[in-house]
C-alpha cells in the first residue's frame, strides 16, 4: 500500500516560480508520468518528491506520512537518472548495493542482494565490471537495479530512456513496464516523450509552465484534451487546428470555419455545448480522423483540399493538405492512393471535432 | 610550471533549477557541511589575498619606512615614487617587456603549435624539447641565459672564436638593450607551454568547418588565417591574459640574469618593490609600487574573468 | 574523405619541399630550446681551466664530476660550505606537504562549490579564483609582518603555510573545472542512497579525481620548488630553499667565476622538477588541456 499525495506544492528559485500550486494523487501501484516540454517544471517536481529540493510551500505525503521536510535518504524513495549516474569508480555490484553499504549491511548479504537483483535484470555476468565497460543499455539496467535493490515505497524515473537509441529505448521501456507489473510499486516517471507516457502510465500529469495542465488516464488525455496545449503535445503527428465561430441560437447553433464563408456550417445541436453566438473557437481534429474522399453521409465540415505532400511511413501514410491558406496533416491507411498536386474533397466529422475557447485555449464542454 | 590555463569551465545549466541542492525551508543547515568544508580555505583567501592587499594599500598611504607607521600621508608615497628615476625606468621596462614578451611568446607558441600539427614524425620528443623549459625555475633560466648572452663567455665569444671576428651580440651588457635580453630568456621559458595550449585548441577545431573551407577553395595559409586561427581565439585570449599576469610578476628572472643591471637599467616594478621593502627600508614606497602592479593586473584580468564567467553562464 | 578527418590532416603540408622546410624550421626551433640545457650539462662536466680558455660553448676535452660534487656538498653559500644539499632538503620538506595540503583543500573546495551550489557559491568561487592573478608583491609586506607576528618568520612552517594558501586559487580552479564535468546526478544518486557530504567526497569523487590530482600535484610541486620571491623574502641562512640558495651561490662567489659549479648547481636545483616533468608531464598536459581548452 503506497499512495502518493501532493497538494498545493509550490517551488520558487528566488523570484521565479518553477512550480505554482501542484496537486496530484497517485494510487497504490500507480504509474504516474509527468509529461511536458523542457522547462515546464516536471524535473523540479520530481526532485522535490525525491527530497533533493525543498518545497517552498505545500505538502507531500506518502500514505499518511508527511514527508515534506524529511531528508531524501529517509524517504524510502529510489530514483533512476537520465545519465544513469553510476559511480564510475565502483563495480556494478557495489554500485547496486551502495545504499546498503551506507547503512552498514554486511558484505555477504550485499553480495546476495546484488546477485538477486542482477538476475532479475539479466546482468549477473556484469557484476564485477566497471560502468565504463558497459553499453548504454547495460548501464541503464544497473541504474534500475540500484533502485530495485532497495525495494523502496516509490520509484522515481528522470527521463531514463532519453540517452538510449530507438531499439534500446523500446526494450528498456518494456523492461520498466514488466518490472512495474511484477513489483507493483508506485512510480513517478518524467518524460517529454508522449509515446512513453501513453504506453507506461496509469495516470498522466501534463505540465506546462509550472502547472498541471491536465491530470488523467492516458485514454482521457488523448480523447479529451483539456486545452490546446495538451492537445498539441499529446498525439503524433499533432492535432490540426482551425479557427471557427459559433453562429445562431439554441438548437440552430452552427459552427462556421473562419475564412470559409462558402463552406456549409455544421450543426451543433446534438453536442449540447455551452457556447453562445459569436463565440470565437479553435477547432481541433486529430490527423487520423480526417476523412479523405466523399465520406459517405456523415455530418461534418466538408472542404476541398489540395494534396501537397505524401509521406509513406510503412504502417500508414501522412498526407499534407492545403486548404485555403491552411495546412492540415491527415493520417491514412497505407492502401490509400493519393497523388500530390491533385484536389480531393475532405470531411472533418463533427463527432471528432474538439472545440477550444480561442481566448483561454481551454476545452469547451464535456 | 609557473602558470596554467585559467579558463573557467561552464557550469552545466540545471534544467528547471534541478542539479543543485536547492535552498529551502531549512536554509543554512542543509548546506552546513559544504560551508564547513570551504570555510578554512575561504577564510585563508579572505585574509591572505584580500586582507593583505588592503593592508598593503593602507601601508602605501602611510608614513611607514623601516617599521610600520600608521600615520596616513595621502598619496605622498606615490608622488615620491613617480619622482624617482628608478621607478620610471622600471615602469617603462615593464611596458616594453610585457608588450614584447606577450606578442613574441604568442607568435612563437602558435608557430610551434602549427608546425607540430602537420603530422610530423617525432612529435612526442619535440613536444618534450619545447615544453621542458616551463618546468625549470626562472632562477635557473636566468643563470643559463646570463652566461649564454654574456659577450665574454657566450654566443658572441663562441662566434668570434669560430672565426667571425666582427660578431656582436651584447644586448645584456648595454642599458638600452638589456630588457630585450630578458625577453629572449622569458620567451624561451614559456613559448613551449603556450604552444601546448594552442595545439590542444587547434586539435579541437571543428574538422567539418575546415573541410568546408577547403571545398570553398581556400589554400592552407588562407585556411589557417581566416578559419582556424579565428576559431581558436579563446585560447589566444586566455594565453594572452596569463602571459600579462605573468609578466607583471616577473622578478626572479631579472634577479638571476642581470641583478637589475647594468645599474638599474633592467629594473622592473617587482624588483623595485623588493628593494624598497627589504633593502632600503621604504615600506610605504614599496607598498605604493606593489599597489601599482596590482592595479595593472586588475585592469587586464578583471574584464577577462568577467568575460569568462559570462560565457560560462551563457551556455 | 572519411568523416572524422582531423583538421590538421586537411591543412597538413604535403609537398616534399614544404615538408623539408617544415622539418628545418622545427630543427632550428628545437636547437634554440635545447641549447641552454646542452650548454649547462656540458659546462658542468668540464674542468674550470678548460672553460676559461675556450668559453662556455664547446665540446669538453676532459669530463669530470668535480663541479657536481662541489655543488652538492662543498660549495660555500655565505659562510656555510655544505653545498646545496641542506637547502635541497628544505625544499623537499616544504614542497611536499604544501603540495599535498593545497591539492586536498582544492579538491574539497571544487567539490563543495560545484556540487552543492548553495547561495553565494558562485561568488565565493570567483573570490577564490581571482587569487590566481594576484601579483605576489601586493601581499609581500603584510605576509612578512604576519609571519613574524606568528613566530614563523624564517621558518619552514611559515613557507608551508604561505605556499598552501597561495596555491589554493589554482588547485580550486583545477578541481572546479574537473568536477563541473562530473554529472551532478551522480552526487544526487549517492545522496538518495543515503551518503553524506564527506562519504560522497571520499568514496565517489576522490577515486575518480586522479587525472586532475596529478595536474594539481605537478603544478604545485614545480611551482613551489621554483618559487623565489617568498623564499628570498622570508628565509635566510639555514632555512633557505634550494632556489634561493642557488641564487646566492651563483651571485656571491668571490674571485673568479666558477661557471662549471654554477651550471652543476643549477642542474641539481632543476633536477627534481625535470624528473617530475619527464615522468608525469604527459599526464599533466593531458589533464590540463582536456579540462581547460575547448576550441
Amino acid at each position: 500500500m503506497t499512495r502518493l499525495s501532493i497538494s498545493g506544492l509550490r517551488k520558487s528559485f528566488g523570484v521565479v516560480d518553477v512550480l505554482k500550486s501542484v496537486d496530484i494523487e497517485v494510487e497504490d501501484n500507480g504509474f504516474l508520468v509527468l509529461l511536458g516540454p523542457s522547462g515546464c517544471g516536471k524535473s523540479t517536481l520530481l526532485n522535490v518528491i525525491a527530497g533533493l529540493e525543498r518545497a517552498t510551500a505545500g505538502s507531500i505525503r506518502i500514505d499518511d506520512r508527511d514527508i515534506t521536510d524529511v531528508e531524501a535518504k529517509d524517504r524510502d524513495i529510489a530514483m533512476v537518472f537520465q545519465s544513469y549516474a553510476l559511480y564510475p569508480s565502483m563495480s556494478v555490484a557495489r554500485n547496486i548495493t551502495f545504499s546498503m553499504e551506507v547503512r552498514g549491511v554486511p558484505r555477504a548479504e550485499r553480495r546476495k542482494a546484488a546477485e538477486t537483483v542482477a538476475a532479475s535484470l539479466q546482468i549477473e555476468h556484469l557484476l564485477d565490471r566497471r560502468p565504463a565497460q558497459l553499453s548504454g543499455g547495460q548501464r541503464q539496467r544497473v541504474a534500475i537495479g540500484r533502485a530495485l535493490v532497495r525495494s523502496p515505497k516509490i520509484f522515481l524515473f528522470d527521463e531514463p530512456l532519453s540517452n538510449l537509441d530507438t531499439q534500446l529505448r523500446l526494450e528498456t521501456r518494456a523492461l520498466i513496464k514488466r518490472l512495474h507489473q511484477r513489483v507493483g510499486a508506485t512510480s513517478v516517471y518524467v518524460t517529454h516523450d508522449q509515446s512513453e507516457a501513453m504506453t507506461l502510465a496509469t495516470r498522466i500529469a501534463v505540465m506546462a509552465k509550472g502547472e498541471v495542465a491536465q491530470f488523467g488516464t492516458p485514454a482521457e488525455i488523448y480523447a479529451r484534451p483539456a486545452s490546446v496545449f495538451v492537445a498539441r503535445f499529446v498525439g503524433s503527428p499533432p492535432m490540426n487546428f482551425l479557427a471557427g465561430t459559433i453562429v445562431g441560437e439554441g438548437a440552430g447553433r452552427t459552427l462556421q470555419l473562419d475564412g470559409f464563408a462558402d463552406i456549409a456550417p455544421v450543426a451543433l445541436e446534438a453536442t449540447g455545448l455551452p457556447v453562445s453566438p459569436g463565440h470565437a473557437v479553435t477547432v481541433g481534429i486529430r490527423p487520423d480522423r480526417i476523412v479523405i474522399g466523399e465520406g459517405a453521409s456523415r455530418d461534418g465540415l466538408r472542404l476541398l483540399a489540395t494534396i501537397d505532400l505524401v509521406e509513406e511511413t510503412g504502417t500508414d501514410v501522412l498526407v499534407y493538405l492545403k486548404v485555403g491558406g491552411l495546412e492540415l496533416i491527415a493520417r491514412q491507411p497505407p492502401e490509400a492512393r493519393l497523388t500530390p498536386g491533385t484536389s480531393v474533397p475532405i470531411l472533418l466529422p463533427v463527432k471528432d471535432l474538439h472545440l477550444f475557447d480561442r481566448e483561454t485555449e481551454l476545452r469547451i464542454g464535456f | 610550471m609557473s602558470q596554467s590555463s585559467l579558463r573557467v569551465e561552464p557550469a552545466p545549466h540545471p534544467r528547471g533549477g534541478a542539479g543543485r541542492f536547492g535552498r529551502g525551508r531549512s536554509g543554512l543547515g542543509r548546506h552546513a557541511p559544504a560551508w564547513l568544508a570551504i570555510s578554512p580555505s575561504l577564510l585563508a583567501i579572505l585574509i591572505f589575498v584580500y586582507g593583505f592587499a588592503l593592508w598593503t594599500a593602507y601601508v602605501s598611504l602611510s608614513a611607514s619606512r623601516m617599521v610600520p607607521d600608521f600615520a596616513l600621508v595621502g598619496l605622498r608615497n606615490y608622488e615620491r615614487m613617480w619622482g624617482q628615476d628608478r621607478w620610471l625606468v622600471a615602469a617603462g621596462n615593464l611596458v616594453t617587456f610585457t608588450a614584447l614578451y606577450v606578442v613574441v611568446t604568442l607568435a612563437v607558441g602558435l608557430l610551434i603549435a602549427i608546425l607540430l600539427d602537420q603530422k610530423v614524425r617525432g612529435e612526442t620528443p619535440l613536444r618534450t624539447i619545447f615544453l621542458y623549459p616551463a618546468a625549470v625555475s626562472l632562477i635557473v633560466t636566468g643563470i643559463a641565459w646570463k652566461w649564454l648572452l654574456n659577450p665574454g663567455t657566450g654566443v658572441e665569444a663562441f662566434m668570434r672564436s669560430a672565426g667571425w671576428e666582427g660578431f656582436a651580440f651584447d644586448w645584456i651588457i648595454r642599458s638600452e638593450t638589456v630588457i630585450y635580453a630578458i625577453v629572449v630568456a622569458a620567451v624561451w621559458q614559456q613559448a613551449g607551454f603556450v604552444s601546448v595550449l594552442f595545439l590542444a585548441a587547434l586539435r579541437g577545431v571543428d574538422g567539418e568547418m575546415v573541410k568546408a573551407a577547403r571545398l570553398d577553395g581556400a589554400g592552407p595559409i588562407r585556411t589557417y588565417w581566416s578559419v582556424i586561427i579565428p576559431a581558436i581565439r579563446p585560447a589566444f585570449i586566455s594565453a594572452g591574459v596569463l602571459l600579462v599576469a605573468f609578466a607583471l610578476k616577473t622578478f626572479d628572472l631579472v634577479v638571476a640574469m642581470t641583478a637589475q643591471g647594468p645599474g638599474y637599467a633592467s629594473a622592473l616594478p617587482s624588483t623595485f618593490v623588493y628593494d624598497m621593502a627589504f633593502q632600503r627600508n621604504q615600506l610605504g614606497m614599496a607598498a605604493a609600487g606593489a599597489i601599482s602592479i596590482l592595479v595593472f593586473a586588475a585592469i587586464i584580468v578583471l574584464p577577462y574573468v568577467v568575460w569568462e564567467f559570462r560565457k560560462s553562464d551563457a551556455r | 574523405m572519411p568523416a572524422d578527418l582531423n583538421p590538421s590532416e586537411m591543412v597538413a603540408a604535403r609537398r616534399p619541399a614544404t615538408r623539408a622546410m617544415l622539418y628545418v624550421v622545427l630543427g632550428i626551433l628545437g636547437l634554440f630550446f635545447l641549447a641552454p640545457l646542452a650548454v649547462m650539462v656540458l659546462t658542468s662536466l668540464r674542468p674550470i681551466e678548460e672553460i676559461r680558455s675556450a668559453g662556455i660553448i664547446g665540446i669538453p676535452q676532459t669530463l669530470t664530476l668535480d663541479a657536481w660534487r662541489a655543488a652538492w656538498s662543498q660549495a660555500c653559500i655565505a659562510a656555510v660550505c655544505e653545498g646545496l644539499q641542506p637547502y635541497f632538503r628544505n625544499s623537499l620538506v616544504i614542497a611536499i606537504p604544501a603540495t599535498l595540503l593545497s591539492t586536498l583543500l582544492g579538491a574539497i573546495n571544487g567539490y563543495a562549490l560545484t556540487k552543492f551550489r548553495f547561495p553565494g557559491a558562485d561568488a565565493i568561487m570567483v573570490l577564490i579564483i581571482l587569487g590566481c592573478f594576484l601579483p605576489l608583491q601586493a601581499v609581500l609586506i603584510p605576509a612578512a609582518q604576519t609571519l613574524s607576528a606568528l613566530g614563523l618568520a624564517n621558518s619552514i612552517y611559515g613557507l608551508i603555510l604561505i605556499y598552501t594558501v597561495y596555491g589554493l586559487p589554482f588547485t580550486t580552479l583545477f578541481f572546479r573545472n574537473y568536477y563541473v564535468g562530473v554529472p551532478s546526478e551522480i552526487v544526487r544518486a549517492a545522496h538518495m542512497d543515503g551518503a553524506g557530504f564527506w562519504r560522497i567526497f571520499f568514496q565517489i569523487m576522490v577515486p575518480i579525481s586522479w587525472p586532475i590530482a596529478m595536474v594539481s600535484v605537478v603544478f604545485q610541486f614545480t611551482g613551489i620548488w621554483n618559487e623565489f620571491l617568498f623564499g628570498v623574502s622570508f628565509t635566510t641562512g639555514a632555512s633557505q630553499t634550494v632556489t634561493v640558495a642557488l641564487n646566492n651561490l651563483v651571485n656571491t662567489t668571490f674571485g673568479v667565476k666558477q661557471y662549471n659549479l654554477d651550471m652543476a648547481a643549477s642542474l641539481i636545483a632543476a633536477l627534481p622538477v625535470l624528473i617530475v616533468y619527464l615522468f608525469v608531464g604527459r599526464f599533466f598536459v593531458r589533464g590540463l588541456t582536456a579540462g581547460s581548452i575547448k576550441g
